[in-house]
């Protein structure tokens, strides 16, 4: 019986992790890698593999097929345009450390859209075919352009069935006018808060005044608009964290039960200075006390936390189709599903490609709203965004799983052809996939609860840890 | 303690440790490409072939997980290669650009 290929990585308890290109995946010894790779399996291995759907007798038997489609379902298919990030101001009324390159000085002149370019980004919105969009509004601070997003929003639901806005904003100066806006029920928020007042303070907001000011604004955004309606997302200095339980206790506080830990993002030199090989380890052990202290809150608590992101890579485990990701798809074809329109009036694919070019590394502009979409570079990108035949991929048991991220690897590396256990892409997801495995086949009944919470079912399905020995 | 299959044999101490491993016959014809990988996943560590013989020398180069990661470089070459049929056919299958009688 012909085997699909199995690749294979040592785990923690001195078995082996396979899987398979369709994300099928269980432990087995050393002695089957063995046999498997010699082509001398017993009829034992070959039940157990094709009774869990690693083998067929003939290309396009029933077998074959349920394998192509679980194959199929694993990759992901750009769909319409119907996510746009709208940039109508660089300017800032704070100056966090690590932001230099995506902000200037409140009162800077020419960092806003003029009145031509907000009418050419209404004409591009308007030649859109999608009947739903998403339009998430970044900075610079955009409620300092209260003005230009209410016209956006106008126009959107004019044009569109359904529209959906996020103001990313830091919440420090919040008008009248800008709370009325955040109120109304297809606006949501999303602000910063870097995991506790002290921190918050050392990293963004500097003064005793500014801190409580945005503090404040927080807990009238979580009172007047409901918690499900406002995200917070902290960024956190690898090389000086807080405390994990300072961090659960900081939402908490504010309702916030989906917590997404980001590492600072040091664009250019800063970023060739602080992204060491160890600040990717460095990092991973945080990140990993962080999810063993939320697994120890959720034993005794009756409302759960999550870590937004490690969630959303444990459902790419567990099951095809989990995609709202954009830093984690395979292939990772950018530029067509969401774009982003800068200050100028020019469109990137990514945030991270216009940071990219901010610094100036690489020109990844596509165009403007003044022209129109110019695709040659991205496409140039996405003919390498698939990792089924990268070589370091094509062996890694994790590749179902995984994706691509090559504007982060052009922006850390300058180049996309790095072997990818050097980069921080694959470090941070080979951890990530580690721990998840290890909790998957952890016995302990803490994690599984967690797990079981964090994959939305009542209760964990030991199936979900097959061992084959 | 690396798979007993490994035939795995440690040399005598010197100024740089050393270890060394037999190639089973089966996986003789993916050595090269296995050392290639192995390099760049250990560039500190040297590699000598004498016929099935493998030689590793350098820094920790004594450690068992060294001997057993190239055995594992080899699996996954010719994991890699003879699966690489079957792996063409089944993306461009799913991509629309099926050519099964190959
Ligand atoms: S990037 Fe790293 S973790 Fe992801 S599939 Fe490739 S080798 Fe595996």
């Amino acid at each position: 019986m012909p085997i699909v290929p199995l690749k294979f990585r040592e785990s923690d308890d001195d078995l082996l992790l396979f899987a398979d290109d369709a994300g099928g995946y269980f432990k087995s010894d050393d002695k089957f890698l063995h046999r498997y790779a010699l082509g001398q399996l017993e009829p034992s291995d070959v039940r157990f593999l094709h009774e869990n759907g690693h083998g067929f007798e003939e290309i396009g038997d029933l077998a074959y097929s349920g394998f192509e489609h679980r194959f199929a379902s694993r990759l992901y298919v750009p769909h319409e345009l119907d996510y746009v990030i709208l940039v109508p101001t660089l300017r800032c009324n704070l100056a966090c450390g690590y932001c230099q390159v995506s902000r200037v000085n409140e009162n800077t002149p020419g960092f806003d859209w003029d009145e031509e370019t907000i009418e050419a980004v209404l004409r591009f919105l308007g030649d859109l075919t999608t009947r739903k969009i998403k339009i998430e509004f970044q900075g610079g601070e955009p409620l300092l352009r209260l003005d230009i997003i209410k016209r956006v929003r106008d126009y959107c639901r004019e044009k569109f069935e359904e529209s959906e806005f996020v103001i990313c904003t830091n919440l420090q100066e919040v008008s009248f006018e800008a709370w009325e806006l955040l109120e109304q029920p297809d606006v949501f928020t999303s602000t910063s808060l870097d995991s506790n007042p002290l921190t918050h303070q050392s990293q963004r907001t500097i003064t005793a005044e500014r801190t409580n000011a945005f503090f404040r604004n927080l807990t009238a955004a979580v009172a007047r608009l409901g918690p499900g309606k406002v995200s917070a997302l902290p960024t956190i200095n690898p090389q000086n964290p807080p405390p994990p339980q300072s961090v659960i206790d900081t939402f908490l506080n504010f309702g916030i039960r989906s917590i997404y830990l980001r590492p600072v993002n040091y664009q250019g030199f800063a970023r060739k200075k602080f992204d060491a090989k160890a600040s990717a380890k460095i990092w991973n052990r945080y990140h990993s006390s962080f999810i063993d202290a939320l697994v120890e809150f959720n034993w005794v608590s009756d409302r759960p936390l999550e870590e937004y992101y490690f969630v959303h890579c444990l459902r790419r485990v567990l099951r095809a189709g989990h995609n709202g990701h954009v830093d984690l798809r395979n292939p990772n074809v950018v530029g067509y599903g969401y774009l982003v329109v800068d200050h100028d009036g020019k469109i990137y694919p990514t945030d991270e490609a216009r940071m990219v070019s901010r610094v100036g590394q690489f020109d990844l502009s596509m165009g403007d709203v003044h022209s129109g979409l110019a695709r040659d570079t991205v496409d140039a990108l996405n003919a390498e965004a698939l990792n089924n035949f990268h070589p370091d991929c094509v062996h890694c048991p994790y590749q179902a799983f995984c994706g691509v991220d090559l504007i982060d690897d052009l922006s850390r590396y300058g180049r996309i052809d790095l072997p990818k256990h050097l980069t921080d892409f694959c470090q941070r997801h080979t951890y990530i996939f580690d721990k998840i495995f290890s909790m998957i086949y952890s016995d302990s009944p803490k994690i599984q609860k967690s797990l079981a919470l964090w994959s939305g079912t009542p209760h964990f399905d030991v199936a979900l840890a097959k061992v084959h020995l | 303690m690396p798979p007993s299959y490994l035939a795995h044999l440690m040399e005598p101490a010197s100024n740089t440790t050393r270890s060394q491993t037999i190639v089973p016959d089966a996986l003789m014809p993916w050595v090269a490409d296995a050392s290639a990988r192995f390099g760049y996943l250990h560039p500190g560590v040297g590699l000598n072939i004498e016929g099935t013989l493998v030689k590793l020398a350098g820094p920790g180069a004594d450690d068992p997980a060294l001997l057993q990661d190239f055995l594992f470089c080899l699996y996954r070459q010719k994991i890699y290669s003879e699966s690489l049929i079957h792996r063409r056919m089944l993306i461009e299958g799913v991509t629309g650009f099926a050519n099964r009688t190959t």
